[in-house]
C-alpha cells in the first residue's frame, strides 16, 4: 500500500433516494365486537316533492296542491339541482297525513322526508343509544318527544375512548342510593352483592327508581341489542340502599354503606345525593374510602346554589356538576369553587324502574340532574382503572379533571366555579395524548 | 444471540490468526478513509406488548479502516443519523398515555467493525465482516397541553445495531467486485418516556429489538483511479437499507 503525506478530504454529495415517508397511524383496538351503524332521521318540518314531468318547472303548483288539501305551508321553493320541491311546514303539521294526501295525487310522482344519513361508525347496538347525547352527539335528535336536538361533540368522547376501554369485570362501582332494581334487563348481569342499610338486610332493591337509573348510566350491559349503553361496559354494580323510598337517608346511614362498600374493595362509589350539611359523620366516611383508595364521585346538587356534602369535601371527592347537550352549564346546577368537572345531566337517556309498575322491567326514559351527571363520572374512573390498575385514586380523580375540556373557556377560561376543569372527555382521559 | 454473533467472529479471527501464523506480516499504519450514507428501515418489536413498528433511520459517517494484519483491519465509525419510528408510538403505560409522534430524531453515532478476507480461491473469497453500530438519541422534551393544564414530557431513546456478515465475493471483473451473503442482523434498545403533568408524574422504560434475525447482504465494489473504491450495498429480508460508500486507500 502506497502512503500519502496530505490528507485529502473528501467531499460526496448524498441523495438519499428513499423519502421518509408518512404512513396511517396504527391504533391499538380491544377487539372489541361492535357494529356499524347507520342513524336515520330526517330534516323536521320538511317534505320534498316530486312534481309528475310535464309539471315540474311550475312552482305554483304544489303550493296550490298543499292548500286544496287544507294544509298550512310556511314555504315551498324548488331545489336548484335536482328540481323537486321542498315544502317547509309548520310544527303542528300533520306531517303523516300530509305526506297521505300527496302520495294519491296523481300530479305528484313521489313525496319524501328529507332523511338524514350519517358516516358510519363503529357504536354499541344499544336499542336506545341514539338517545344518549352524552355518549355520542353528532346532533340528533335525543329527545323525539320533546324535538329536542344537541350540538354535534357536546359529548364526553365516549366513542373514542372506548377504543382504548371498555371496563374490565372485576371492577365495580359502588351506587350509594335508593337501591337497584337489579332484575332490570339491562342490568340483570351487571350485580354483585350489596346491601340494604335502610331495612339492614341483603336485598338493595330499589323502591324509588333513582337508583336504577343513575347505574344504568355507569355501567349499563351495553352493545347487547336492548336499552342503553353504560359507560363502562363491563364493570360490575354493586347497589348500597341508604335511601329509602322517598329518597330520603340520614347520615349516619349514608356513612355505614360509604364504609360498607370500601371494606369491599370497591374502587369507585357513586354518591349521586347531597346534604346541606357538614359532619364528621359523613366526612370520616368518605376520609375512610378516600384512604383505601377508593375514588368517590359525587354530585353537586340542583338547586343553583353553593355545592353540597359530600361533593363539597374537595379532599376526598370529585364534585360533578352537569352540563347539557349543547356543553353549557344547566342553570339548577349548583356551583363553587369545590366544583371539579361537569357531564352531562340535563335529559339524559337510562334505565327506569318505576316501583308502582314493579314487573315492567323494560323501561326506559329520560332525566335531569346532577345526580345523572356523576355516574358519567364513576363510569370514566371505571374504564380508567381497568386499562391502568396501578393508578391511585388521587392520580385517577387529577387525571379526570385534567383531561376535561373547558368548554366554557369563553367567558371563563380555565378553572371555573361553575363547570371546574370542564367537560370530562373520555378519548383525552383513555386515548394517547399525541406530543407535538 | 449476542454470544453466539461474538463466538463465531472469534472462531473465525482465532482460526485465522494461528492457521496463518508464520505469514502475518504488519504494515506500516496503512489505513483506508471514506465516507458512507446508509438508508435503512428495519422491522423492530417492543418487548413488553409486542407492539411492531418500524424504525427507520438514516445515517452519514465517516469510517477510518486500519489494517491490523494483512487478513485483518479494524474500522472506526462516527457520524450523524437521522431517526423515527414509522408510525406514531403509543405510550400507554404511564398515567396519561402519550402518542409520540413520527417526527425524525437526530444523534451521534459510534461503531467499530472488523474485516477479514480469510480464503481465497481463484477469482472468489469470503470475506466476513462484523459491525456494532450505537446511536446515542438526543433528550427531548415536549410539551403536553392539556384544556387547562399542562406539564412536560421527556423522550430519550438510544439503540444499537450489530451485524455479522458472510459474504462471497466475485473478482472475475476487471474493476467491479460484486458480493452476496448471508447476515445476522441484531437490533436492540430502549425508548424512556417520563410524563410531569401538575402533580402527575410517570416514566416508562420501553426495550425493543428487531423483528427478523437474518438476512442477506449484496452490492457492488467499484475502484476507479489508482486508490479509490465506491461501495454500494443492500441489505434484504431481515431489513431494506441501502449504503453507498466513498473510500479512498492511503
Amino acid at each position: 500500500m502506497q502512503k500519502k503525506s496530505v490528507f485529502i478530504i473528501l467531499s460526496f454529495l448524498f441523495i438519499f433516494s428513499m423519502p421518509f415517508s408518512r404512513s396511517t397511524p396504527n391504533r391499538y383496538h380491544n377487539g372489541i365486537p361492535i357494529q356499524s351503524l347507520k342513524r336515520e332521521c330526517s330534516i323536521p318540518n320538511q317534505i320534498i316533492l316530486k312534481v309528475i314531468q310535464e309539471y315540474s318547472g311550475k312552482k305554483l303548483i304544489p303550493r296550490l296542491l298543499l292548500h286544496q288539501y287544507g294544509f298550512d305551508i310556511k314555504a315551498v321553493r324548488r331545489h336548484h339541482i335536482t328540481d323537486y320541491f321542498i315544502v317547509e311546514t309548520f310544527n303542528d303539521c300533520d306531517t303523516e297525513n300530509l305526506i297521505k294526501n300527496l302520495k294519491a295525487d296523481p300530479l305528484i310522482s313521489d313525496v319524501s322526508l328529507n332523511y338524514i344519513a350519517s358516516i358510519t361508525v363503529d357504536r354499541p347496538n344499544d336499542t336506545f343509544f341514539q338517545f344518549q347525547y352524552a355518549l355520542y352527539n353528532y346532533g340528533q335528535v335525543y329527545y323525539p318527544t320533546q324535538n329536542k336536538m344537541g350540538n354535534r361533540g357536546s359529548d364526553i368522547k365516549a366513542l373514542d375512548g372506548w377504543d382504548w376501554s371498555i371496563g374490565n369485570e372485576d371492577v365495580v362501582i359502588a351506587i350509594l342510593d335508593t337501591g337497584v332494581a337489579v332484575d332490570h334487563e339491562d342490568l340483570i348481569n351487571k350485580m354483585v352483592p350489596g346491601y340494604n342499610f335502610i331495612d339492614d338486610s341483603v336485598d338493595a332493591y330499589d323502591d324509588n327508581g333513582h337508583g336504577t337509573f343513575v347505574a344504568s348510566i355507569a355501567a349499563a350491559d351495553t352493545n347487547n341489542s336492548t336499552g342503553v349503553a353504560g359507560v363502562s361496559w363491563n364493570c360490575k354494580i354493586m347497589p348500597v340502599k341508604v335511601f329509602d323510598s322517598q329518597g330520603l337517608g340520614d347520615y349516619l346511614t349514608i356513612a355505614s354503606g360509604i364504609r360498607f362498600a370500601a371494606d369491599r374493595e370497591v374502587k369507585i362509589l357513586n354518591l349521586s345525593f347531597g346534604g346541606e350539611s357538614d359532619s364528621f359523620i359523613l366526612r370520616d366516611a368518605c376520609r375512610y374510602a378516600y384512604d383505601r383508595g377508593c375514588v368517590l364521585v359525587a354530585a353537586t346538587g340542583n338547586d343553583a346554589s353553593q355545592v353540597l356534602y359530600p361533593a363539597r369535601y374537595d379532599s376526598y371527592c370529585i364534585a360533578v356538576g352537569a352540563s347539557d347537550a349543547y356543553d353549557e352549564i344547566a342553570d339548577w346546577s349548583n356551583y363553587g369553587q369545590e366544583v371539579d368537572v361537569v357531564a352531562p345531566g340535563v335529559d339524559v337517556f337510562g334505565a327506569i324502574f318505576s316501583p308502582s309498575e314493579p314487573g315492567n322491567l323494560q323501561l326506559y326514559g329520560w332525566g335531569s340532574g346532577t345526580s345523572f351527571a356523576a355516574p358519567h363520572v364513576a363510569g370514566a374512573a371505571a374504564l380508567l382503572i381497568s386499562y391502568k390498575s396501578d393508578l391511585t385514586n388521587s392520580q385517577i380523580m387529577n387525571l379526570i379533571k385534567y383531561t376535561a375540556d373547558d368548554v366554557n373557556d369563553f367567558v371563563y377560561p380555565g378553572v371555573d366555579v361553575y363547570m371546574g376543569y370542564g367537560r370530562i372527555n373520555l378519548n383525552t382521559l383513555l386515548g394517547p395524548f399525541p406530543l407535538n | 444471540m449476542k454470544k453466539l454473533f461474538f463466538l463465531v467472529f472469534l472462531l473465525i479471527f482465532w482460526f485465522q490468526l494461528f492457521s496463518a501464523e508464520k505469514e502475518i506480516t504488519v504494515n506500516d499504519l496503512d489505513f483506508t478513509t471514506g465516507l458512507r450514507a446508509s438508508y435503512c428501515d428495519t422491522k423492530i418489536v417492543f418487548s413488553d406488548d409486542e407492539i411492531e413498528t418500524s424504525l427507520i433511520y438514516m445515517v452519514l459517517a465517516l469510517e477510518v479502516d486500519f489494517d491490523i494484519v494483512d487478513f485483518l483491519s479494524i474500522g472506526v465509525i462516527a457520524g450523524y443519523n437521522w431517526s423515527r419510528f414509522e408510525n406514531p408510538l403509543s405510550i400507554t403505560s404511564l398515567p396519561l398515555s402519550l402518542e409520540i409522534e413520527e417526527r425524525a430524531n437526530r444523534s451521534m453515532v459510534f461503531g467499530l467493525n472488523l474485516k477479514s478476507e480469510f480464503f481465497s480461491s481463484g477469482d472468489f473469497s469470503i470475506f466476513a465482516k462484523a459491525e456494532f453500530i450505537y446511536f446515542k438519541l438526543f433528550k427531548q422534551e415536549r410539551e403536553v397541553n392539556l384544556s387547562v393544564v399542562s406539564g412536560s414530557a421527556t423522550i430519550q431513546h438510544w439503540f444499537y445495531r450489530a451485524t455479522l456478515d458472510l459474504i462471497l465475493k466475485y473478482h472475475g471483473f476487471q474493476a467491479i467486485v460484486p458480493f452476496l451473503g448471508p447476515q445476522v442482523n441484531i437490533i436492540g434498545g430502549e425508548l424512556k418516556v417520563t410524563e410531569d403533568i401538575e402533580d402527575i408524574t410517570g416514566e416508562e422504560e420501553l426495550t425493543h429489538h428487531q423483528k427478523n434475525l437474518f438476512g442477506m447482504v449484496g452490492g457492488i465494489l467499484y475502484d476507479f483511479g489508482r486508490d479509490w473504491q465506491a461501495s454500494l450495498e443492500v441489505n434484504l429480508f431481515s431489513q431494506l437499507s441501502i449504503t453507498i460508500g466513498i473510500f479512498y486507500q492511503f
